[in-house]
């Protein structure tokens, strides 16, 4: 191979290598894939806690275990490991005592109720 | 005429650098391009694990909203509930939770989440001071000059604006001894206004609004229309546009209905189409009627 068309070969790769870089900039960092519609369990964990403290809220309004179940397992299977988690990370950024009862007081109740149990 | 030698000619195009643009690098630098966004956006997209409510899709959003109205009636803290619906990045939330009360009435959704979806947009909507938008109006010709209503149409009732004064009452909260949520009793609604419209755009609509004791727009009231097709249940609300406590219905020609909200109130009676006159001719108007709940 001549050098010149060695050369040509060589600037053709760098510039491939130079737009896969723009490339990658610009949908990773530019416009990056925007997901919109997506599930609660893709919450970042503070909103998760305050979903969970939510379902608790709720619970103490409506005694409604079947309920708290329904929302809570939007954000996974487990119920009780979602309250327990949340629970953790409540404790963790120092919720207030009253929101502490609240997730402990319904951890309990979801412990208490088996999925089957519930209506 | 002397001739060229060949073979100095040759040698010299030889030696001359060939003439080629650069679109190879510009060819380059595309296909690494598009290898790039292929990479970025197909084969390794960005993973959202820690995503905002904001994001969520429209029926997570509208669980989202449901639990933020239960979460509020076990624990009425307008400042938490406010900041929570501000997550979900709705425009107004009051009219937000407003139409989803409805929605969920529709499809038979559990009564409180109905009623918890009412009771934040209700408190939402008075926190943010929305006053009706003048206090129900002043007794303007609604029937102008010239227009004749027809046979048996009753007077529009006199309004009641001047005497009217509004009396604040703290807002009910569900209450018991076990903690849990009691029914809040019902309030009785009196006709507050009736008055003929003329409005050409909407002929023949009788616009009803029904409004608490402290002036607020009420969502979610049931109406009962009571016409010749028999009875027919409309609620308030689903025109957040026209205002939270706004509902309609269109009248038939020569047929006369009643309105009342159906958990209790005096009847708005002799609604039929009143004759009206504009630049295009005669048409038929139709009514406003406001109901108040009694303090």
């Amino acid at each position: 191979m001549d050098p010149g068309r060695r050369r040509r070969w060589l600037v053709f790769l760098l510039s491939i290598l130079v737009g896969l870089a723009g490339g990658l900039y610009y949908g990773w960092e530019v416009r990056p894939v925007r997901y919109v519609d997506t599930t609660p369990d893709t919450l970042r964990q503070d909103y998760k806690t305050d979903f969970v403290l939510m379902v608790a809220e709720a619970w103490e309004a409506t005694g409604d275990v079947s309920l708290a179940r329904r929302y809570l397992a939007l954000l996974g299977e487990d119920p009780a490991a979602q309250v327990r988690q949340a629970l953790d990370y409540a404790v963790q950024v120092g919720y207030s005592p009253a929101d502490l009862h609240r997730l402990r007081t319904l951890l309990q109740a979801v412990q208490q109720t088996t999925p089957e149990a519930a209506p | 005429m002397t001739p060229r030698p060949r073979g100095r000619t040759v040698a010299r195009r030889r030696a001359r650098p060939p003439r080629r643009g650069h679109g190879y690098v510009f060819t380059g630098l595309l296909v690494g391009f598009g290898l790039g966004l292929l990479i970025a956006w197909v084969l390794a997209p960005v993973r959202y694990t820690d995503t905002a409510p904001d994001r969520l899709r429209a029926d997570f959003k509208d669980a989202y909203r449901a639990l933020i109205a239960l979460a509020y009636w076990g624990n009425p803290d307008l400042v938490r509930a406010q900041s929570r619906l501000a997550l979900l990045g709705d425009p107004n939330p009051a009219q937000a939770l407003a139409v989803q009360a409805q929605q969920a009435q529709a499809q038979g959704v559990h009564a409180y989440e109905v009623e918890a979806l009412r009771r934040l947009a209700a408190d939402l909507s008075r926190a943010a001071g929305a006053r009706l938008p003048t206090p129900p109006p002043t007794p303007t010709p609604t029937v102008p000059p010239g227009v004749t209503p027809p046979a048996g149409t009753p007077p529009p009732t006199p309004t009641l604006a001047a005497v009217y004064t509004p009396t604040p009452s703290p807002t009910p909260r569900p209450t018991s001894a076990a903690g849990q949520p009691t029914a809040t009793p019902a309030p009785f609604f009196r006709v507050f206004q009736q008055d003929t419209v003329c409005d050409p755009a909407r002929p023949g609509v009788v616009q009803v609004e029904v409004y608490d004791a402290d002036a607020q727009p009420l969502p979610g009231i049931p109406l009962v229309v009571r016409g010749p097709q028999g009875e027919v249940v409309i609620y308030t609300g689903l025109q957040p546009e026209r205002g939270l406590g706004y509902a309609d219905f269109v009248m038939d020609d020569n047929a006369t209905y009643r309105v009342q909200v159906q958990s209790g109130s005096e009847t708005a009676d002799g609604l039929r189409m009143v004759r009206c006159r504009g630049d295009a001719g005669a048409y038929p108007g139709g009514w406003r009627v406001i109901f108040m709940a009694v303090p």
